[in-house]
């Protein structure tokens, strides 16, 4: 989501800098001439029919003063306004950097790992345990000080007990979990019969 | 004032990275360094990817090494790394200036495990 808004934030500011350059240069050019000669700044209002534009918004706010469908549109107007101005602003300050799973913080340094990396050599661990056709796993990082959770789901046929896959893969996991200080969840899971 | 085209000096914190990515890309299990331009210490001549070096208060510099490494326990792996950092800063004369030695790895991977040089 962040990543998202981030990249969203980006392009709309990147569009907005291109729009003021189009607009700084357009007014640059019709300052050339003065009166109403054709590169003259009043002739630039008219190519962009700003006298029109300025009646229109006149009459909408004066429409917007009076209760009705006008004003109730434009208090919806706003109320997105600043959602969307809300979120663009989520989108620049928060950061985009996903939480480290600290495994060690001593005065020598620090050993981390990024979820991906931990989840990686989980699903390495769990795949090749007996009876498991497929590993998915999940890691969560604490929020304050190291560890974190693992939580795997074991796929299996329906020709192994699940808690049997359940043990196996628990014990399989005891050096990642315990060297990590991860608390590791496993829930087995049969898998769907494959139709060939 | 120019300097007759010698090439200048390395600044100590771009030699402690060096220093460092060299020592970690040597122990066994490390399959690389990550390319990502925020992991990396780059001057205007230099970039040395997966090291970040930061200096701190106390005339030290703080080293985080951003790894890719391989299926291997990665607690060990990151005393190993940790060890061949402190030996080979000591060795270039660095000793004074390496601080903390943080290690992060940013992703496993399997089946290319290669041999420490």
């Amino acid at each position: 989501m962040i990543l998202f808004l981030r990249l969203f934030a980006r392009l709309l500011a990147f569009v907005l800098l291109v729009a003021l350059a189009l607009l700084g240069l357009a007014v640059a050019v019709f300052s050339i001439q003065g009166d109403a000669d054709a590169l003259s700044l009043p002739r630039l209002a008219e190519h962009l029919q700003l006298p029109e534009l300025r009646s229109d918004a006149g009459r909408w706010l004066d429409q917007l003063e009076e209760p009705g469908p006008v004003a109730l549109t434009s208090l919806g107007g706003g109320v997105a306004a600043i959602a969307a101005g809300v979120l663009l602003l989520a989108g620049t300050i928060v950061p985009a950097r996903e939480r480290l799973l600290v495994v060690e913080e001593e005065e020598d340094g620090r050993l981390a790992a990024r979820r991906r990396a931990v989840a990686h050599a989980a699903r390495s661990l769990a795949e090749p345990v007996r009876g498991v056709t497929a590993a998915k796993v999940r890691v969560r990082p604490s929020r304050r000080g190291c560890g974190g959770r693992l939580a795997v789901v074991a796929v299996h046929p329906r020709t192994v007990s699940g808690s049997e896959v359940e043990e196996r893969v628990r014990e399989a996991l005891v050096p990642l979990s315990e060297g990590f200080s991860l608390r590791a969840r496993v829930r087995a899971r049969r898998g769907k019969p494959r139709v060939e | 004032m120019r300097t007759g085209g010698t090439t200048p000096r390395p600044s100590t914190r771009l030699q402690l990275a060096r220093v460092a990515l060299d020592a970690a890309l040597t122990v066994a299990g490390v399959v690389g360094p990550v390319g990502a331009l925020e992991s990396a210490t780059a001057t205007a001549r230099d970039r040395v990817p997966g090291v970040l070096v930061v200096a701190l208060n106390d005339r030290r510099y703080d080293v985080s090494l951003h790894l890719i490494a391989a299926v291997v326990p990665l607690h060990d792996l990151a005393d190993r790394i940790r060890e061949r950092v402190v030996r080979a800063a000591t060795a270039a004369g660095l000793a004074r200036a390496l601080g903390p030695v943080n290690v992060v790895f940013e992703d496993v991977v399997a089946g290319e495990a290669r041999a420490g040089r």
